[in-house]
């Protein structure tokens, strides 16, 4: 047996510093171990300690330049309940745009800038030479839609900085952060969250602006979805879908609220949260365990075992919600941490990221978060919205999606044509499965952006056009705001007292996704999935780059500004001057 | 001799672009230029700028700030919109670059392998092996000696050791031509620096020292903004490019070693909602279209060039879409006295109901003793920085 040692570090091509450490046998061509590192701490909730609680939403959003939006609206959700805030319905259908034109721009730059050159003519011959080779005679299914006849194509399309399709997409992308940019007076970090609503001036005239930009980019989610789909195939027939399995473990936070039924209450919260386009729901091997939003939340824990962190063990200020049900000392709204940078041990404590996990009665679970696991969770459960933009219906396991005609200046006029697209549950969590499954959820923020417009014209029609409603600063109040990144779920939590921030806590998607081994050294789903996952390099063993480990991290879209952002120190509130003017 | 034709155009690129430069330069010192540059080309002489781009405490959001930028736009840039000041390579970029790191601990590391790595890249620039160099920093470099037998900021990995952000910069600065340092925490420490600095974080400028000079002469040229829009980005490297190249002089920077050409106006100065303040409308509640002064608005207080370049074509100002300024380009951001962000300035409120004749001679003499505080607060920090 011949064992090789690679740090892959930096992983490039994903936000933020990660590293991976894996142990590869050469004989049996696998991967044999592998620790998941993240490299870089700022310290963001020390930071955030003894703030005014709005200044949160623009705070905590700057953790992350690539996905600072749904931070900013989980962060406005917490804040909300928080400061007693009920934020009128024009202003839930703004935020909800502005979160959706993020996605629109965030899967694509995954799926095209950053994993698409593991899978372009560049790298393909260089490591995979036979699956390009093979490649040039594989024909497309959708080549009346994305334009391209062979795999082979497709690939030579990818290579970065000079193929046609990497350039296609950087414009359609940039359009997506144009249009949260018109709503959110710039991107990335957007200013028009306030708690209460939004701070922005809107006219029909910029939803007529809106409007031209969605169906853009409903055209371009055509693209997406019919270029990964055809990849997808091609290399499930070289046999690739063994790579980077893992348990279906999958939990969503769901997202895309439901304006009328939002009231940023903690008491209707389980209510509210239920009506989201995109629904809560916890997996666990294969089933549907919990899809209550609030109980969800009530699950959740964080430890620090192999993190650079001492724990915050018997100072837990909290012993049940405000509803009265227990809460956990390991729960966020409990949490306090403490860095303590120390040298790199696998035994001991080896990464700056937490191990989130959820707990069901005695048992804790790793958990996989991102497009495949919100998928997953809103297939099972039922959606059925048909307006004159856009159709979308789920259950049973199956959603479909009636994407409209599309007729835009900015895409070739074979994405003009109405489609209907159909996902279901792969049975599966693999590297492949991943990427398909974030085309799709390309498609479902598409259509949910269709019909939020729809939703918008309904509100103006009506003359319901007020945007903001008054918020206060009580002296002991909590918050909580779930929703999702691109790149899966996150929880923003809050503690007010004395009208200023006492505790925020965030568990971003990468967060779990990277999390070290928990103290039952069971380790976190991209450690999980690299473990036993095939080697497929054709060069020689000397030369292995561990292409396979890195499209399987890179399935996760891994953000790792998001992962560490932690938080330390003092738990007494400092007393400060407040000053008088304003609010 | 015979012209290759990729050479010729370049050539006639090169005469053009000099010859928009005679309106800046004097005339005899363009044609000396001209002459060089067209000897250089035709030599093949010409060495391409190399850019790497590294990222410490950061978001990556100027990375993706910079993809917004259409004036021109990064793929102009590198595809070669400006071969006619030379070739651009952008030769490590922790976003973009195909390769990653393959640090290999345990076995043999053969030459596609040391090939592919992309640590090896980070090595050569901090050798003075990639030149000539355009170092960029994103993200605020955090104070190592605060972290014991660990660390707060590595950017990969060497023989199984992280290699630390702030030492690998403070080694690999010296050999650039020039140090741009892109966005606030790069500038001048961001929100990883917002107090209290669990990490001992600062700006580039900061680690280096202010009277740092790069191989070209320069300071770090700070262009801060949470993120700083991708238009001020690529026309500030439009810049020193040609700077680099001796085709223009190097731009100039304000105390904060901001380019002037940017920054040198307060968001209020130029900011579409300025009638209102003038004539003493004020908003009282967010999403009304009249002046934020009330709710939070910094704009009197702080330079930043989002009211002259918006954001995304030319999409996304902040207060002329209702968002109050929070401040993101200055440097004590996130701290005071831009937050609390929806908290107004403390001056004179202002009395929203009286009428409008009356209101709007207030609003000028606000006016004046906003500008006054402004150029208060400008002077002393102007004389801490002395003081360090």
């Amino acid at each position: 047996m011949s064992i090789r040692e690679i740090y892959l570090d930096p992983i490039t091509r994903i936000e933020g510093h990660l590293g991976i450490h894996v142990v590869i046998d050469t004989a049996q061509k696998k991967i044999t171990d592998a620790h998941s590192i993240a490299t870089m701490f700022r310290g963001w909730e020390i930071i955030l300690k003894n703030r005014d609680p709005p200044d949160a939403v623009y705070i905590t959003q700057r953790i992350c330049g690539v996905c600072p939006v749904p931070h900013a609206y989980a962060s406005a959700i917490a804040v909300d309940m928080a400061l007693k805030a009920s934020p009128p319905p024009l202003s839930i259908v703004l935020r909800n745009l502005t979160d959706v034109a993020e996605i629109l721009y965030d899967h694509p730059i995954q799926l095209f800038q950053l994993a698409g050159p593991d899978f372009s003519a560049l790298e393909m011959k260089k490591f995979n030479p036979s699956f390009y080779a093979a490649a040039q005679s594989y024909p497309c299914k959708w080549r009346d839609v994305h334009g391209y006849a062979t795999i082979k194509d497709i690939m030579d399309a990818m290579d970065p900085f000079s193929g046609e399709i990497y350039i296609f997409t950087l414009k359609l992308e940039r359009l997506a952060r144009k249009m949260a940019s018109l709503l959110g007076a710039k991107h990335p970090h957007i200013n028009t969250f306030v708690p209460g609503g939004v701070s922005r001036t809107f006219t029909a005239n910029e939803a007529e602006q809106l409007a031209s930009m969605v169906v853009a980019l409903a055209g371009f989610s055509k693209f997406v979805w019919t270029i990964w789909d055809d990849m997808i195939s091609f290399f499930y027939d070289q046999g690739y879908n063994v790579v980077g399995e893992e348990p279906v473990n999958l939990l969503a936070f769901g997202s895309i609220e439901d304006p009328e039924s939002y009231d940023a209450t903690y008491e209707n919260m389980s209510e509210w949260a239920s009506k989201r386009m995109i629904k809560p729901g916890v997996i666990i091997n294969g089933k549907l365990v919990e899809k209550d939003l609030k109980k969800i939340h009530l699950g959740v824990r964080e430890f620090v075992t192999h993190s650079f962190y001492n724990d915050w063990e018997g100072e837990a200020e909290y012993s049940s919600d405000p509803e009265g049900n227990s809460l956990d000392p390991r729960h966020p709204w409990n949490k306090e941490t403490k860095p303590a940078p120390t040298s790199t041990n696998f035994n001991g404590k080896y990464t700056w990221s937490t191990t989130p996990r959820w707990q069901k009665g005695n048992d804790i679970y790793p958990m996989e978060v991102g497009p495949l696991a919100r998928m997953w969770t809103t297939a099972l459960q039922t959606v059925d919205i048909s307006d004159p933009f856009v159709s979308i219906s789920s259950g049973n396991g199956k959603i479909t999606v009636e994407l409209p005609e599309t007729r835009s200046d900015l895409l070739p006029p074979s994405l003009w044509d109405a489609m209907e697209i159909s996902w279901s549950p792969p049975g599966k969590s693999t590297t492949l499965e991943r990427y398909r499954a974030r085309a799709f959820s390309h498609v479902y923020y598409a259509a949910s952006a269709l019909h939020d417009m729809y939703l918008m014209i309904d509100l103006l029609n009506k003359g319901k056009t007020k945007l903001w409603n008054k918020f206060e600063r009580p002296q002991l109040s909590f918050g909580v705001g779930l929703n999702e990144a691109a790149r899966g779920a996150l929880g923003h939590w809050i503690v007010v007292m004395n009208g200023r921030i006492h505790r925020y806590q965030i568990i971003t998607p990468t967060n779990w996704n990277v999390s070290p081994r928990d103290p039952n050294n069971n380790p976190g789903p991209i450690e999980n999935a690299l473990k036993d996952s095939p080697i497929t390099e054709e060069t020689d063993p000397s030369d292995w780059v561990g292409i396979d480990a890195v499209r399987t991290v890179r399935s996760f879209d891994p953000c790792l500004a998001c992962t560490v952002h932690t938080y330390v120190g003092g738990r007494l509130v400092k007393k400060t001057t407040i000053n008088v003017h304003g609010l | 001799m015979k012209l290759k034709r990729r050479i010729f155009l370049k050539t006639a690129l090169v005469m053009a672009s000099i010859l928009t430069l005679s309106k800046i330069l004097p005339n005899d010192k363009v044609l000396e230029l001209a002459a060089e540059e067209a000897k250089k080309m035709l030599q093949g002489e010409e060495e391409p700028i190399h850019i790497v781009w590294v990222h410490s405490q950061s978001c990556s959001g100027d990375s993706v700030a910079l993809l917004n930028a259409t004036d021109p736009s990064i793929l102009d840039v590198l595809l070669g919109q400006f071969k006619n000041i030379g070739e651009v390579t952008l030769d490590f970029h922790q976003t973009l670059s195909p390769q990653w790191g393959v640090d290999v601990v345990r076995g043999e590391k053969g030459d596609i392998a040391k090939e592919w790595d992309a640590v090896e890249i980070l090595e050569k620039a901090k050798s003075g092996e990639i030149s000539p160099m355009l170092l960029v920093l994103e993200g605020a470099f955090p104070d190592e000696s605060k972290a014991g037998e660990g660390y707060w900021s590595s950017i990969g990995s060497l023989n199984g050791e992280p290699i630390k952000a702030t030492e690998w910069l403070t080694e690999a600065a010296q050999y650039a031509e020039a140090v741009v340092a892109v966005g606030t925490c790069a500038a001048f420490g961001g929100i990883p620096a917002g107090a209290p600095n669990p990490t001992g974080a600062r700006g580039v400028y900061d680690v280096l020292g202010r009277d740092f000079r790069s191989k070209a002469g320069l300071p770090v040229i700070n262009i801060p903004g949470c993120p700083a829009a991708g238009d001020w980005q690529t026309k500030t490297f439009a810049h020193l490019l040609l700077t680099v190249k001796n085709l223009l002089p190097a731009p100039e920077l304000d105390e904060y070693f901001r380019p002037v050409f940017l920054y040198r106006n307060t968001v209020h100065e130029r900011c579409g909602r300025g009638i209102w303040y003038s004539s003493g409308k004020f908003s009282s509640e967010y999403s009304q279209p009249y002046c934020m002064y009330e709710l939070g608005c910094k704009g009197p207080i702080v330079h930043c060039p989002i009211t002259a370049i918006p954001f995304i074509e030319g999409v996304g100002i902040c207060t002329e879409y209702g968002s109050v300024c929070i401040g993101c380009t200055d440097p004590r951001f996130p701290d005071s006295p831009l937050s609390p962000f929806l908290k107004a300035l403390p001056a004179p409120t202002m009395p929203i109901d009286l009428a409008a004749g009356i209101a709007a001679a207030i609003g000028a003499v606000l006016g004046a003793s906003i500008t006054y505080k402004a150029r208060k607060a400008k002077k002393e920090s102007k004389v801490e920085e002395v003081s360090e």
